[in-house]
């Protein structure tokens, strides 16, 4: 039977029907999923140099993303984590200035373009360290987006490792806050069991834990209800 | 002889061993720093945010630094 009347809203300039295009019932229950697992008030929020927990982030790009896939968390270590290298770091710094001290009182005196060489060497070193330490903890990143969840491995330049699974796949997800720091500056473990060949992931001392793990569960629920 | 035995004498001083020392210590560090330019170069083609721009052009700067310094102690050493 034809139309008798048609919206004026549905009518472009010509005066044709303009058809709604439908998203697919599968995409459209994907977005509600997303829209469900992520707080209400989370907006898209920039990843800095420094980011550790950033829900939504804006201006990241993993380059396997799939098609529609969306990242929805993106976790580091926590950046008190850092705290150990970084003292490390700084009580390296003060080493020369002791061996000199410690050279001098037993009456050693090295030559001033030994000296030069020698201290700026040491200095290039230390950073070396702190570069490497930090890029460990920089690109030890967890992703979890609306189909999977990605885990990036880098450590100490000689490891590096990408694992992902997807929503599915993943069986349990807990949490564990041992210590006194992790609790004050809430960070802990989490592990994701998975049904894959990598039977489990671990996403170690990630700021808000108890967050994340609601995160991805909520995701597995909504999913297992699509 | 004795011109010869002060030539390897001369060469064997203290300072002369550490001046090889430096320099080999140097040219590993150098090696060092090429696979941490590599690897940051492979991880950025994963992943890749506004800051790993600043990390690779980091990575760069302690190379050249270390070349710098390489040169400056075959100079003066």
């Amino acid at each position: 039977m034809p139309d008798l009347f048609v919206s004026e809203n549905n009518k472009n300039p010509k005066g044709e029907n303009l058809e709604k295009k439908e998203t697919p019932l599968s995409e459209r229950k994907i977005l509600e999923t997303v829209s469900h697992a992520l707080p209400s008030d989370s907006p898209d929020r920039k990843v800095h140099l420094l980011t550790a927990y950033c829900e939504n982030p804006k201006g990241l790009i993993f380059t396997n993303l799939d098609d529609g896939e969306k990242i929805l968390l993106f976790l580091r270590r926590h950046l008190i984590t850092n705290f150990p290298w970084i003292i490390k770091a700084a009580l390296a710094s003060l080493v020369p200035l002791l061996f000199l001290i410690f050279l001098s009182f037993f009456g050693v005196i090295l030559p001033d373009n030994y000296t030069f060489i020698l201290i700026l060497f040491y200095y290039l070193a230390l950073l070396g360290y702190i570069f490497v330490q930090f890029i460990s903890w920089f690109f030890n990143i967890t992703l979890v987006t609306n189909q999977r969840v990605v885990d990036i491995d880098f450590s100490q330049l000689v490891f590096e490792s990408v694992a992902a699974t997807k929503h599915p796949q993943i069986e349990d997800v807990s949490y564990h806050q041992v210590g006194v720091l992790a609790s004050v500056f809430d960070y802990g473990d989490v592990t994701v069991q998975t049904a894959g060949a990598a039977s489990s992931f671990l996403f170690a001392q990630v700021p808000h834990p108890e967050k994340a793990v609601h995160l991805i569960n909520n995701l597995i629920a909504k999913e297992s209800n699509v | 002889m004795f011109d010869l035995i002060n030539f390897f004498q001369g060469i064997l001083n203290t300072f002369f061993l550490v001046k090889i020392f430096i320099i080999l210590a140097i040219i590993i560090y150098i090696v060092f720093l090429l696979v941490v330019v590599k690897q940051v170069n492979s991880l950025n083609a994963v992943i890749r945010e506004v800051s790993s721009t600043v990390l690779r052009s980091f990575a760069i700067f302690m190379l050249i630094l270390a070349m710098l310094l390489l040169l400056t102690a075959l100079v003066i050493l």
